[in-house]
């Protein structure tokens, strides 16, 4: 059987749990946070954190399903998602949307590029929009454990063990604050989960899990990356 | 009070007098424009170098809209512009999209949802609400910008090249660029400033162009070659005469025609155009050594020692051969006011006026002041025109004349064959290579930008204009696709007409208000947007538009600098704008527009300024032969056919030899050549005639023949030191008449001589009136 057909099984199957879960999850987030976040770190005096760090860079390649949860302020319900995500540490981020239509998101340190089955849907380089620049970085630092390019970009808060951990972020600069207020991860040998708070009141709320971690990019992922 | 825009030289190139005008308002616009690039390898770096800059570019009272930071106000500020307008404003795939409403309707609303979707909506979804479509930030994504290589970063204009990191910023400047004032505070100030930034920020490369540097620079350089020319005339004026006369009362004597000819001379420009051209006044000091000359005829003569103590009579000998000399010379300037180049009458007219003042000196005040040198002088001096003489007759020197006829026949020959013409209006105007390799480094990061070519859209009203530069950037996308064009730019991309507005909205509504239910309905029930807030925009999709974005407004905020100077505003006919172009290929094709549609210029100006140089080389060279026959005929009637046809000779050999020497120096002729040969002829032709009347008169062979040389020396020199000079105009002029002269004072001879035999016998009656005298 192939993934894609795995996953849009495992998704129809797991969407309905989502629904129900979602409060219980959201609610136990926000109470957490504020703990969180009274309790800022620095890399240097903090051992467990390089730890985590060390564990995450260890993964050059990663693949994951996600579920996305987006409560945008304006709309009275949350905008759900879910399909494949691929890092790819010298790569950039492959995101594909499965449900609820089908779409694929690149970001690479050159930019963004969203493409729809049509064609092309739009593209942002990175030298035109600053801010571009910055998620780009925050992600594909995340993701490949650079918590010494993080410090540099945010204020860093810490909570946990090495095996399973919570990480919170907060933007440095007056250009990220803009658009992200907060970020917290948790994860365990992986990053599990991201939750975004945007500055404008949005909040995005991204769940990982079907690990896998197998072999190198085949030929049309790593064309995937070159736009 | 002195100007020193070469373009101010130039007469008008339209036919069109609103045309005319409107480029005038643009290059104004343009002209005042200042552009800053640092560069750094470090883009932070870059970034805080660039908000110094800015800082100090702010406080100084030198620069005003002062464009660098785009702060989130300005970005807030442009946004807030449009916002109002955001069901009417579509980019212009949106708009063609939109012409199947269905089809168009359902990719504009996927578009919104997945930008929604993705993780990165918060970069858009500010005012979700009350734009649920994202239309406004799709369209501002779309916008067409003025130059392809500029990004945004962190708020700057920012390009990279070379791996550096260039940060842009732009001002204006804060009075007339030509203005020396101006100039001579500006260019310290930018001195300093990059000293400043250099030492503050090491590695830090700023690169800087603007109207001003090289106003400031034309300026600096017109001033030092006119006092090259005026003292190196001078010194050379000061050292013949006390070589000559060895006493101080001719010296300062003959310098006052000089000084009152170059008086009058500049008297009389202020007084008719008001301002006088720093290149008249690099011209008119090569005047120097050429109006010296009637009082080198006056002291030698006078030398002569004939007149007695209380009646002086030198002035009645010499009249009517410096008369006549005058009155050629001058015609000869005054032929170069035959084209009708405001620069070029103006030199006509100095140079004229000069002549005539330093004329007038000598007739009027030398009778009263001069004495005449000791009287031994003469003998001394003989040996000059003795040696001279010498070099046509046959016996010492043989073969001299053959030789030398030769060595000219085969030059001319070579150097016509080799000559061009090239009326590029480039040729004339020579940047120092520093400014030069500064812009071509400016290009190589933003990219070269064509500032010769438009297309000017003219209009009743606003709306008109802007209707018609729609219509007509339609058909530059096609020129563009085809290949014809390179790139175009016009305000109408930023800013539609009242009418597109209306139709945008139109196409919007029947594509998201058709079905039931409507598609914005489902679109906004089906993402959870509140009742009321899907109720307000079906309401305001629906309802017309009432307000419009203006040219006005659109100028009114900041967000607009980059492309205001397209808007031309107000002409007497109604209101102008330009769409630039880059990269053309087909100017044919773009010519045509002009005839196919109405209100369209294409304007075009380098090769219209160069067209009309060609123009004006063809009219000069038909009337510097005319001007050749008409002295040719005058010679003959007043000396006979032969003596006329060598009386004739110097000068057309002269003028040959002038247009060849380019030839084989190769460089090319333009209309400054041309017009220069009428000086050739007005100033040549003094020898032949002064040699011609002395031979009517053998005692004063002498004296007129010294007097003749002492001129051509001074001459020769001032225009020796003109054709040194680093502006093409005054080099082709300096070239053209130093060949032509030194040519003709070496043929003159001829002019009192028979051919052949006779010349023999003609020279030995020369000699011996020179050694009787």
């Amino acid at each position: 059987m192939n993934n894609s057909s795995f996953l849009r099984r495992t998704s129809t199957r797991v969407c309905p749990l989502i629904f129900c879960c979602l409060p219980l999850w959201a609610f136990q987030a926000e109470r957490g946070d504020e703990r969180l976040f009274q309790n800022p770190i620095q890399i240097g005096q903090n051992p467990v954190l390089q730890e985590v760090g060390q564990t995450l860079k260890a993964i050059p390649i990663l693949r994951a399903a996600f579920e996305q949860q987006k409560n945008i302020r304006a709309l009275r319900r949350p905008l759900l998602s879910s399909g494949r995500f691929l890092f790819a540490k010298n790569k950039g981020i492959y995101w594909q949307t499965l449900e609820p239509f089908e779409n694929f998101f690149i970001m690479t340190p050159a930019g963004l590029l969203q493409r729809s089955e049509e064609g092309e849907t739009f593209r942002i380089s990175a030298d035109e929009q600053p801010v571009v620049h910055g998620f780009v970085n925050i992600f594909m630092s995340l993701f490949s454990g650079d918590t010494d390019r993080l410090e540099e970009q945010f204020e860093l808060f810490f909570e946990g063990t090495s095996t399973d951990w919570t990480i919170g972020l907060k933007p440095r600069r007056r250009i990220m604050k803009k658009f992200v207020t907060r970020i917290v991860l948790r994860g365990n040998r992986h990053i599990e989960s991201v939750d975004f708070l945007e500055a404008s009141g949005d909040r995005t709320q991204i769940r990982f899990s079907s690990f896998g971690k197998d072999g190198a990019l085949t030929e049309e992922e790593r064309r995937q990356f070159d736009f | 009070m002195f100007d020193s825009d070469i373009l101010a030289l130039l007469p008008a190139t339209e036919k069109d007098p609103v045309v005319e005008r409107a480029m005038d308002v643009f290059a104004e616009k343009l002209g005042q424009k200042n552009l800053f690039l640092i560069g750094h390898e470090d883009a932070q770096t870059a970034r805080e170098a660039a908000s110094k800059l800015e800082r100090q570019l702010r406080g100084s009272s030198w620069f005003k809209d002062v464009q660098g930071h785009l702060d989130e106000n300005l970005e807030r500020a442009f946004y807030e512009f449009y916002f109002p307008f955001r069901y009417q404003l579509l980019s212009r795939t949106a708009r063609t999209n939109l012409q199947q409403p269905d089809q168009g309707g359902k990719r504009l609303v996927e578009q919104a949802e997945k930008a929604l979707y993705s993780p990165m909506s918060g970069v858009f979804s500010g005012n979700l609400e009350q734009d649920p479509l994202l239309l406004l930030p799709m369209f501002l994504k779309d916008l067409p910008k003025p130059s392809g290589k500029l990004g945004l970063q962190e708020g700057w204009l920012t390009a990279k090249s070379g791996g550096k990191h260039y940060v842009l910023i732009t001002a204006s400047l804060a009075g007339n660029a030509f203005s020396r004032a101006t100039q001579q505070r500006v260019m310290p100030f930018l001195r300093t400033l990059e000293l400043e930034m250099e030492t503050a920020f090491p590695g830090m490369l700023l690169l800087s162009t603007g109207l001003v540097k090289y106003a400031a620079d034309g300026a600096q350089t017109a001033q030092k070659e006119i006092s090259t020319i005026g003292l190196g005339s001078i010194a050379g004026i000061f050292v013949l005469m006390l070589a000559m006369f060895a006493s101080f009362r001719p010296l300062l004597l003959g310098f006052a025609p000089v000084v009152i000819g170059l008086l009058a001379a500049l008297v009389c420009c202020f007084a008719v155009f008001s301002r006088i051209h720093l290149i008249t006044l690099g011209f008119g000091s090569s005047l120097i050594g050429v109006s010296i000359d009637y009082a080198f005829h006056y002291f030698c003569e006078q030398s002569r020692g004939e007149s007695e103590v209380g009646k002086d009579t030198t002035l009645s000998t010499i009249f009517p051969a410096i008369s006549l000399g005058a009155l050629t010379s001058i015609l000869g300037y005054m032929g170069m006011g035959l084209a009708p180049f405001p620069g070029l009458r103006q030199m006509a007219l100095f140079s004229s006026v000069g002549l005539l003042g330093a004329f007038a000196t000598v007739i009027f005040c030398f009778p009263w002041f001069s004495k005449p040198p000791t009287k031994g002088f003469l003998r001394q001096a003989k040996r000059l025109p003795q040696w001279y003489l010498r070099l046509w007759s046959p016996g010492r020197l043989k073969g001299f004349p053959l030789f030398f006829g030769l060595f000219t026949a085969g030059f001319i020959v070579f150097g016509l064959l080799r000559v061009r013409p090239n009326d590029d209006i480039r040729q004339l105007q020579t940047p120092p290579p520093d400014l030069l390799a500064e812009q071509q480094k400016i290009e190589a990061v933003l990219g070269a930008a064509d500032h010769s070519r438009f297309l000017l859209v003219e209009g009743r009203d606003q709306e008109q204009t802007l209707i018609r530069e729609e219509a007509l950037n339609q058909v530059l996308e096609e020129f563009r696709n085809q290949g014809k064009i390179a790139a175009f730019f016009g305000i109408s991309g930023l800013l539609p007409s009242r009418q597109r507005q209306r139709r945008n909205h139109e196409l919007l509504r029947d594509a998201l208000l058709a079905g039931t239910p409507t598609r914005l309905e489902a679109y906004m029930n089906r993402m959870g947007f509140k009742t009321e807030t899907t109720a307000a925009a079906i309401a305001r999709l629906g309802a017309p538009p009432e307000r419009f974005a203006t040219v006005a407004s659109w100028l009114a905020q900041t967000g607009s600098q980059p492309a205001a100077h397209l808007w031309l505003g107000a002409t007497p006919r109604g209101q102008a704008s330009l769409v630039m172009l880059s990269g053309v290929a087909d100017t044919a094709a773009l010519a045509d527009l002009e005839h196919r549609r109405e209100g369209i210029h294409y304007i075009d100006k380098v090769a219209d300024i160069s067209l009309l140089l060609k123009r004006y080389r063809i009219q000069a060279t038909r009337l510097v032969l005319l001007s050749y026959l008409i002295i040719f005929g005058l010679l003959v009637f007043r000396y006979g056919r032969l003596r006329g046809f060598l009386a004739m000779l110097p000068p057309v050999v002269a003028a040959l030899f002038a247009i060849a020497t380019f030839g084989v120096l190769g460089r090319e002729i333009n209309l400054f050549s041309m017009l220069a040969l009428f000086l050739v002829l007005g100033i040549g032709i003094d020898y032949t005639i002064f040699f011609a009347e002395a031979h009517h008169h053998p005692g004063r062979l002498a004296a007129t023949l010294l007097a003749i040389l002492l001129s051509a020396c001074t001459t020769l020199l001032s225009f020796g030191l003109l054709a040194l000079s680093r502006m093409p105009v005054l080099r082709d002029f300096g070239i053209t008449v130093l060949a032509g002269i030194g040519m003709a004072l070496l043929l003159c001879p001829l002019a009192g001589a028979f051919s052949g035999p006779v010349a023999g016998r003609q020279g030995r009656i020369m000699r011996a009136a020179l050694e009787e005298s």
